[in-house]
């Protein structure tokens, strides 16, 4: 008698299921959905055949032509219509990315799959990525074509169109991430902004030529190669730094995403400075650069609710007295920000007094770059990011968003400045301006106006001291205050670590 | 003793000046299914959620298996499957490819995935349906789509938040049996509806909600013998011979009321709620020569015995929570 053992057999696959086999296991789900729902949508294919038809019909246009400038023609107009798809319609996608989610309930099934909420974010970006990728890869061949007529530095204008390419998942990281903020207010202000300042971009690269911005990307001089690399270091950032913030506004108060987004903006602050410091152009631009982090920074910390789960604590409780410290400037939540604001505010006259300055010879000598402008620059950047912090903490109750508390309260600073703008341009005697900047010059803002006219920059400087002197102040009470409740979490933590134990 | 399925302890929500959960504790025993009650506006929706870790507690215990939702949500999402009131279909996806999208968000790889998928489109009965744009689906495969979604990881609890609400009588029908399977599985089941006697079919537990608190727990029998003439049990009686032969018993035995006459018997009532004691009144009328052909005990109305409830507790009986019992 045979002695095989019959297995069972394995239950068979129905066609219909079968049939489904468009995307390997190894792709995330969330891009296999978006590349599902987003090829079926008109926008997509809207967008991809219009471009198409133009960048063909204009290639035949161009053959027919006959003259000098035809291969430079054709380069401008692969470039632009790219530009415009890429800089303006695909980051303009992102605005309701997340968005769309919360619209149709569809967000919380998939945060209780194995989905995280950065994973979802993350998707969805590269979803978007992906397709601009496609339209790159479409439009290349036109720029490949142009070679053949000739005057082209094919490997820059290839670079050129990449770089823009790079912008556009820049930009789209920063629309994704600002569509997961539940607030109208928040997204709205997306393409009011993306749409003038795109076509603004656009107009001006083509008012000074394609060819002076092609030529930089021959990566034939060290310190524009160096500048192009701190650029795109502070460009991805900067769309990083936006997709995480979006990631933290959907996830589950159990986690924490504040020590990722910190830690990588505090390295990434690093190597930029570190470039910087390679190549210095000025103190002024290096002080920029950490002014620039601590704005994205802000606007992150600042909007962000205070850790209430024992279970986040758990982490740093574990390191000790260490982990506590730690805490005090990554732990979730505005005041923990608060307090690593207050450390970059005087890293950055750190940042200011040890980079390059003038001497009186003009001689470029190392240290003592803290010029007033840059002091300045310093004090008002971070007057503007902690004011509208204390206006949306006494706001709280009735916004319940902080994101759009923060935001909401930035807008109207923005508005007051605007109106300050115009109004000092009309006073035109110089003593009635100076009286008008220094009566506004509580509104945050209103520095810059102040860092124009060097005859008000040590006004600037003693007023913008003062107003953030008082901000500073109230603020680290509330901070604390809000800090004595995480102190019941970290005991909580504690007693937990403890019954484990 | 072992873990309940979903225990809620002293749970506590608030928004604002709100309090939408007010001090609600209760367990869920393993592969029981446990129905919970109350009207809009009651709080069910929001237990669900904190329980489901799509929501936290403004303080107060949930857990899930020994798990806490609150600081393990990770892992109570792998034991739950949720089905909201109301959830949106995407776009441009068809009924496969959406189930197919959960199966790989839950870790499915392969073949796994695909027999997963197939599993589930069978047991809702979807199969037919899946070049169908989810988005064009009618309620109540909709419903089913829903719980086919939820299903999917093979989940130990399934919370079901007003899965019948606006189905028509066929697909509640249908929906009401694929629950029964899932219970005849092992599956912990916690479903809300504001549907009583649905519940009360299928449930063997119900939770009843009111403005926040828990105001009763108990079976449906439970519910139906609260308040109900403080012991006594109302019967109907039907004879062979006119009524008045059962008038003349009923005076004249102890235990028994006479209520009313119907047309070919009467009301009677029995001073007690034990079906043992029934059974001997049932037994003497036989005896004494009385010709019964009927002989059952009216069921209070569930609709009617959670109205007695709510008033018992001194409250005016919500209009919104009338309306809705009203129209169930």
């Amino acid at each position: 008698m045979s002695e095989a053992t019959e297995e069972p057999a394995a239950p068979e696959i129905h066609p219909v299921i079968a049939k489904l086999t468009d995307f390997s296991d190894r792709v995330s789900p969330m891009i296999v959905k978006e590349l599902r729902q987003s090829m079926r949508t008109r926008t997509f294919t809207g967008t991809f055949l219009i471009l198409q038809s133009i960048l063909g019909f204009g290639m035949l246009i161009a053959l027919l032509m006959e003259g000098g400038n035809i291969g430079q023609l054709i380069s401008t107009m692969v470039f632009t219509l790219f530009a415009v798809v890429a800089i303006i319609l695909q980051p303009l996608r992102g605005v309701t990315a997340v968005a769309s989610e919360f619209k149709d309930d569809t967000l919380e099934l998939m945060t209780l799959t194995r989905l995280s909420s950065l994973r979802i974010v993350f998707g969805k970006w590269a979803s978007i990525v992906g397709q601009t990728a496609l339209m790159l890869s479409a439009t290349v061949p036109y720029l490949v074509m142009r070679y053949f007529f000739g005057g082209m530095q094919l490997f820059a204008e290839l670079s050129f169109l990449f770089a823009i390419f790079f912008l556009s998942a820049c930009l789209t990281g920063v629309t994704v991430g600002l569509s997961c903020s539940r607030a109208i207010l928040v997204r709205a202000l997306v393409p009011l902004i993306l749409i003038p300042a795109g076509f603004a971009m656009i107009a001006g690269v083509l008012n000074e030529g394609i060819e002076d911005f092609v030529d930089l990307f021959n990566f034939q001089r060290t310190e524009v190669n160096i500048a192009l690399l701190t650029m795109s270091v502070v460009a991805s950032y900067i769309g990083y730094y936006f997709l995480d913030m979006g990631v933290s506004r959907i996830a589950v108060p159990a986690e924490n995403h504040a020590v990722r987004k910190r830690l990588v903006s505090l390295i990434l602050l690093a190597v930029v400075l570190a470039l910087l410091w390679v190549n210095p152009p000025s103190s002024v631009i290096s002080v920029f650069v950490v002014l620039i982090f601590a704005v994205a920074i802000g606007v992150d910390v600042c909007s962000e609710l205070a850790v209430s789960v024992p279970s986040v604590v758990v982490p740093f409780v574990k390191r000790g007295l260490l982990g506590k410290i730690f805490g005090r400037f990554f732990y979730p939540g505005w005041h923990s920000g608060f307090y690593l604001l207050t450390l970059l505010m005087l890293f950055a006259f750190v940042v200011g007094h040890f980079t390059f300055s003038e001497d009186v010879y003009g001689r470029v000598v190392r240290g003592t770059g803290l010029t007033k402008e840059v002091i300045l620059a310093i004090l008002g950047t971070f007057y503007t990011l902690l004011t509208p912090l204390l206006i949306a903490r006494l706001l709280i109750k009735k916004i319940k968003d902080p994101f759009t508390a923060y935001i909401g309260v930035l807008v109207v600073c923005s508005i007051f400045l605007s109106m300050v703008v115009v109004f000092s341009e009309l006073a035109r005697s110089g003593s009635s301006r100076e009286t008008f900047l220094l009566f506004t010059s509580w509104i945050p803002g209103v520095w810059m106006i102040m860092l124009d006219s060097g005859s008000l920059i040590l006004m600037g400087i003693v007023t913008q001291s003062c107003f953030l002197g008082i901000i500073w102040l109230l603020l680290f009470l509330m901070a604390n205050a809000e800090f004595r409740k995480t102190a019941v979490l970290e005991k909580m933590a504690k007693n937990q670590l403890d019954r484990e134990n | 003793m072992p873990e309940p399925a979903i225990s809620v302890q002293n749970l506590h929500r608030s928004f604002d000046s709100l309090k939408a959960v007010d001090g609600v504790s209760f367990d869920v025993p393993h592969g029981s299914v446990c129905g919970f009650i109350g009207a809009n506006g009651a709080g069910k929706t929001t237990t669900m959620r904190v329980i489901a870790s799509l929501d936290y507690p403004s303080s107060g215990a949930v857990s899930v298996c020994g798990y806490d939702t609150m600081n393990q949500p990770e892992k109570v999402r792998r034991l739950i499957g949720w089905m909201p009131d109301h959830f949106g279909n995407y776009d441009n996806m068809t009924v496969l490819e959406y189930l197919d999208f959960y199966s790989r968000a839950l870790g499915f790889k392969g073949t796994e995935r695909q027999l997963r998928v197939q599993e589930v489109m069978e047991f809702v009965d979807l199969l037919p349906l899946a070049d169908r744009f989810s988005n064009k689906l009618s309620k109540g495969m909709t419903q089913r789509l829903g719980l086919g979604r939820a299903l999917l990881h093979d989940p130990q609890v399934l919370i079901m938040d007003e899965p019948a609400a606006g189905l028509d009588p066929k697909a509640r029908v249908e929906l009401k049996h694929l629950i029964r399977v899932l219970a005849e599985e092992g599956k912990t089941i916690f479903i809300s509806s504001h549907i009583l006697s649905e519940l009360g079919q299928m449930c063997d537990h119900l939770l009843f909600m009111n403005d926040g608190k828990l105001v009763h727990e108990g079976d449906a029998e439970s519910l139906r013998v609260f308040g109900a003439g403080a012991g006594k049990t109302p019967y109907s009686v039907h004879l062979v011979d006119p009524a008045d032969q059962l008038v003349d018993w009923v005076a004249v035995n102890p235990h028994v009321e006479y209520l009313e006459t119907l047309k070919k018997g009467a009301r009677i009532e029995i001073d007690s709620t034990d079906p043992e004691r029934a059974a001997q009144v049932l037994a003497r009328m036989i005896a004494d020569g009385l010709k019964v052909i009927e002989f059952h005990r009216e069921e209070r109305n569930l609709e009617e015995a959670f109205i007695d409830l709510l008033e018992s507790t001194n409250k005016p009986v919500p209009e919104p929570l009338l309306k809705t019992l009203q129209e169930s």
